[in-house]
């Protein structure tokens, strides 16, 4: 809008007009601003963590989830849900617009978190990266909706799962095992694998196995130096939902041209097709007991391993498996489905 | 500059033994030290690192020698391989196959042993398609003009950064990890790749020999189009021939070890700075000079330990290491003499 021209005292008019609108402006932010903080039962959320996304619905709150990251797959609802970008990636705009009462981000350092925050939209960034900080990201998302008894509910379910699975794999003999994400463009000879300090690796450990990498984090390693470690067990984890997927012999077959690896020459390279195995929230605990299924077979009843050291895989591992999506799978290992859930590895 | 036969040969020689000997070298060193394994052990590993001593030095000849010949070819000492948009081309070809291809056919098992990636393959084919597209539109009635050229192949380079961000940007998380990786650059395969690495390897051959054969035209090109073509040279064939070969040899390389920069582009200089700009001898001396220092560059890189970082991508270490050798040889050699234009 152009004022030039306007004689003077219609431009004094105008301006305070203006001035008068954005006062009501102003008070009606407000007054809106008054009502936001609502009560914890009856905030809305919008999760951009898949983990997250998966507490807040077992917390009974996902009616009032209205937003999710395009990872955030599980449950199948969550899905009909809208989605406001990536980790990093998010549409604040809309998410403006749209005006959560609480947005979990994955890092508070990401450009938006600021942003969001900076508009008056209450942001959280619980950390997940071990077991115990997914008990207490459980209890801090209960509180933050209202649901605070249930979080203690959930959580101390799954310290329970967790320390029985413990218990049941005490007594049994360690794995040494390589857990892996696999390439499928060229990495080089390297390859990803699960190292310590992860929650997966915790997992690992309350299985009965034991993570054979040293190093912290995610690293990346060359396939001379895995060689040269006392693998017994080698799990790849490749989520069917992540495009595009291999076959099963296909993720295997870097690994069958190393035979001296003892995982190898036994057979023991397993690709486990499940998504929550690397999504710490409710379902750690299946993956827990999948990793103990995968390791030590069911009930470790000490079944002989179907296969032997011939090195040669059973039929039901060669080919391309069904791949379960999403659902509480409880058997997934081929072996473990040829075997009727019972194929110990 | 006079360049007898016997020095030729001598030059020449000598420059394939040094590859030798550092190809030989590089089979000794790597993550692990594979004198203090079993026997077993050993044979795996030196099939491994044979895989990747072949590849580096595959890859690093043909960019070596492709981007002399475009820096030759567009009188333009700043020209390397991908400078017309062909590996723009050929790595958004590895990516679009990647994400498109059904799995079970990413990796085709070859009838006589090893397997070949069929992304790969998509790559290769889409260099030729730029190839093709980025001619017809450069050439007018059949001439080939290096402005144009150069002109049109940054349009189509810019066009394919444009397409290879849209698809890195589209695919999933975990994909796009292994996309920004692969498009930093990596050598050797966890797959065997033996049958894979014939095809490129005669293809590449073919490329080089056909340099070798053209060396003489891109000398006199130096002294200009018309006293070339005064002097014999029929100067469009000459172009036509260099501009699709050069442009072969890089898409080849993007389809087998992604883009991997800065060799194409140094390479040759350093060659001119050493043994001066007499084609003869810089195309020969780049294909070693290239093989070497890529091998080299990708040795460096498995030294470092995994705990702190491994797993890098070569192409950090040809940027790194290649730079200040290179600023180097320019303040204190005897810098870049006209020897391109």
């Amino acid at each position: 809008m152009s004022v030039h021209g306007l004689p003077l005292c219609g431009r004094a008019a105008l301006s305070a007009a203006w001035a008068a609108v954005v006062a009501l402006a102003a008070t009606g932010c407000t007054e809106e601003r008054a009502l936001s903080p609502r009560p914890p039962a009856e905030r809305t959320v919008v999760s951009l963590v898949p983990s997250a996304t998966e507490i807040l619905f077992a917390l009974g709150a996902g009616d009032r989830v209205v937003g999710r990251s395009i990872y955030c797959r599980y449950p199948p609802r969550a899905l009909m849900l809208p989605a406001y970008g990536s980790y990093t990636d998010v549409r604040v705009e809309e998410l403006l617009a749209v005006h959560p009462d609480l947005v979990i981000f994955n890092t508070s350092k990401a450009d938006s978190y600021g942003r969001l925050t900076a508009a008056g939209i209450r942001c959280i960034a619980p950390p997940t990266d071990t077991v115990q900080q997914v008990y207490e990201t459980i209890e801090v998302l209960g509180a933050e909706v209202g649901a605070a008894d249930r979080a203690s509910a959930l959580a101390d379910g799954l310290r329970e799962r967790l320390e029985a699975v413990r218990r049941r794999t005490a007594s049994l003999p360690r794995v040494r095992t390589l857990m892996v994400f696999p390439s499928v463009l060229g990495e080089g000879n390297q390859v990803s694998v699960i190292g310590r300090g992860t929650f997966v690796s915790e997992l690992l450990d309350a299985a009965g196995g034991e993570n054979v990498v040293e190093a912290e984090g995610y690293p990346r390693v060359h396939f001379e130096k895995v060689s040269q470690w006392p693998i017994e067990a080698i799990l790849i984890s490749a989520p069917g939902d992540i495009a595009p997927g291999l076959t099963d012999e296909q993720y295997r077959e870097p690994w069958m041209r190393w035979p001296t690896i003892p995982a190898v020459a036994s057979g023991r390279v397993v690709v486990l097709r499940e998504a929550y195995l690397t999504i710490p929230g409710p379902r750690m605990a299946d993956a827990a007991e999948l990793l103990e299924r995968t390791l030590h077979g069911e009930a470790a009843a000490g079944t002989s391993t179907s296969w032997g050291s011939s090195g040669k895989m059973p039929l039901p591992l060669m080919g391309r498996m069904p791949m379960p999506r999403y659902g509480p799978q409880t058997s997934v290992c081929p072996a473990a489905a040829g075997d009727a859930g019972g194929g110990a590895l | 500059m006079t360049l007898t036969a016997r020095r030729y040969v001598v030059v020449v020689l000598v420059a394939a033994a040094a590859w030798l000997v550092v190809a030989a070298a590089a089979l000794t060193i790597g993550p692990v030290n594979i004198f203090g394994v079993g026997g077993a052990v050993q044979r795996q590993m030196l099939d491994g690192r044979i895989g990747e001593v072949v590849t580096a030095s595959l890859v690093g000849a043909a960019l070596a020698v492709s981007g002399a010949a475009f820096q030759a070819l567009l009188r333009n000492p700043l020209a390397d391989p991908y400078i017309l948009g062909v590996s723009g081309g050929a790595s958004l070809g590895v990516i679009l196959g990647t994400l498109v291809l059904p799995p079970a056919w990413l990796y085709l098992r070859l009838p006589l042993g090893g397997t070949v990636s069929l992304p790969g393959v998509c790559g290769f084919l889409m260099a030729l398609a730029v190839i093709a597209v980025v001619y017809l539109i450069a050439q007018r009635r059949g001439r080939l003009d290096p402005y144009r050229l150069i002109l049109t192949g940054v349009v189509a380079s810019a066009f394919f950064s444009a397409a290879i961000m849209l698809a890195v940007a589209l695919a999933g998380d975990r994909l796009r990890n292994e996309l920004i990786f692969w498009l930093m650059g990596g050598l050797g395969s966890p797959r065997d790749q033996r049958g894979e690495l014939a095809v490129a390897a005669v293809v590449v051959m073919a490329g080089l020999a056909v340099f070798v054969w053209q060396a003489r035209g891109f000398n006199l090109l130096a002294f200009g189009e018309d006293v070339a073509a005064s002097l014999g040279l029929d100067v469009q064939r000459h172009r036509r021939t260099a501009f699709v070969v050069a442009s072969l040899l890089a898409g080849i390389s993007v389809s087998l070890a992604g883009p991997i920069g800065f060799v194409g582009l140094i390479v040759p200089h350093l060659v001119r700075m050493a043994f001066g700009s007499d084609h003869r001898l810089l195309v020969p001396l780049s294909v070693f000079g290239g093989a070497v220092f890529l091998t080299v560059a990708h040795r460096l890189v498995l030294l470092v330990p995994y705990e702190v970082g491994g797993g890098l991508p070569v192409g950090i270490v040809t940027a790194m290491c290649g730079v200040p050798f290179f600023v180097l040889l320019l303040v204190c050699g005897r810098g870049i003499r006209g020897g391109v234009l």
